[in-house]
């Protein structure tokens, strides 16, 4: 039984909308159980005092990265079979920077603002609020934004193909300086932990 | 940060550097590319009545609404028991080559050294040759290229629909070489009719 089970019609669209409910459902709940439904956590990674979200992130990145290459080595899966979002550089740079600055600003990102009002805490319904709020404005904005939107497309490129690399080169590099960041990150946060 | 996942993470990453430099494919070359047949020069092998066994890996249904000329039908789950036993090439081809790629992965290296796949199987048949879109004023480049499929499209019972557009044959200059497998067009549900 080869992956993705969708493409290969093992599951069909209800069955895929129900790991979709089942993962969601984990990924708030251990969002929640690591601490990250707390604004004052989120928010302290800016200030360099608590970096957990930027390890446990990376962190699930190198796991799921490893995976998915061992398991596409070995066959299990075909990774060029992945839905990948498409690269626009402008929008998605310009989107980088308001998203942080929202985050920052209000303290969650779009995930734990939604973990944060499922433990009944007001500010993160305020943020879910504003959230479909601005998502109501992108649509009905987007006419006169769709030229920006769709600008510097790359398309549905990896990072290994963007460079010409082996994937294999691309994974042992993303692991070592995923590994270099949280030593980085300790350092930085004994060193700010009181500022 | 605990020294025993730093060594498990590093190793991990290790192996899949080593991977990527001694087994590129994969294991067993399972993810190497098949050797594609683009349409175009499929249509001519058909016209010149070139020595091939063309195999229709779709459903008897499907097959009999519509199948590429000289194509024989045996579905891929069939596949094995009334495989052809000359010495003939042979082309593999189905919808958007989602049977194909299972059948690629199960076939014998004997088998593979004369076997190719159609790129984008009968739907590219469909829409790149029988009925195509092509530039209404090709480039110098191009026109040659252009008139041919126009040719094979007449020759095969179609007709072309000409746009100002000359990026249009690109498709037909694509170098199968270094192309992975097509990514199918959902239109409806999975896959576009048959995959």
């Amino acid at each position: 039984m080869n992956g993705p089970f969708y493409n290969y019609g093992w599951i069909g669209e209800e069955a895929s909308l129900i790991f979709a409910v089942v993962t969601g459902i984990a990924f708030g709940f251990f969002l929640e159980r690591a601490g990250l439904g707390s604004a004052k956590k989120l928010s302290a990674q800016f200030y360099l005092r608590d970096l957990a979200v930027f390890k446990m992130m990376f962190t699930a990145i190198i796991t799921a990265m490893l995976g998915v290459y061992f398991l596409n080595w070995f066959g299990f899966l075909q990774a060029d079979m992945i839905y990948l979002t498409p690269t626009y550089i402008w929008p998605q740079l310009i989107g980088g920077l308001v998203f942080g600055v929202g985050f920052i600003i209000g303290g969650y990102c779009p995930g734990t603002s939604c973990v944060a009002s499922s433990t009944g805490s007001l500010d993160g319904v305020m943020n879910v609020i504003g959230l479909l709020a601005g998502i109501l404005l992108f649509g009905e904005v987007y006419p006169w934004i769709e030229p920006f939107y769709t600008a510097g497309p790359l398309g549905q490129i990896t990072i290994a193909q963007y460079l010409g690399l082996p994937v294999g080169w691309v994974v042992f590099g993303i692991v070592f300086i995923a590994l270099a960041g949280f030593k980085v990150s300790e350092h930085l946060e004994k060193k700010y932990a009181n500022a | 940060m605990k020294l025993r996942l730093v060594i498990i993470a590093l190793s991990l990453a290790g192996i899949a550097l080593l991977l990527a430099l001694l087994a590129p494919n994969g294991w067993n070359n399972v993810n190497q590319s098949p050797r594609f047949i683009d349409v175009v020069s499929l249509a001519g092998k058909i016209k010149n009545r070139e020595k091939l066994q063309i195999i229709d890996l779709r459903t008897e249904e499907e097959y009999s609404e519509f199948h590429i000329p000289s194509a024989i039908n045996i579905p891929l789950e069939e596949w094995g028991q009334s495989s052809p036993q000359n010495n003939q090439t042979l082309i593999f081809y189905s919808g958007d080559d989602w049977l194909a790629r299972q059948l690629w992965n199960s076939l014998t290296d004997s088998l593979k050294e004369k076997s190719f796949i159609l790129y984008g199987g009968v739907h590219d048949w469909y829409d790149k040759l029988l009925y195509p879109t092509l530039p209404l004023n090709a480039k110098e480049e191009d026109l040659e290229l252009s008139e041919k499929v126009h040719e094979l499209c007449k020759f095969y019972g179609g007709f072309a629909e000409f746009v100002d557009d000359s990026l249009l044959m690109n498709y037909y200059q694509m170098n199968l070489k270094e192309a992975g497998w097509p990514e199918p067009d959902r239109v409806v549900g999975l896959v576009r009719k048959g995959c």
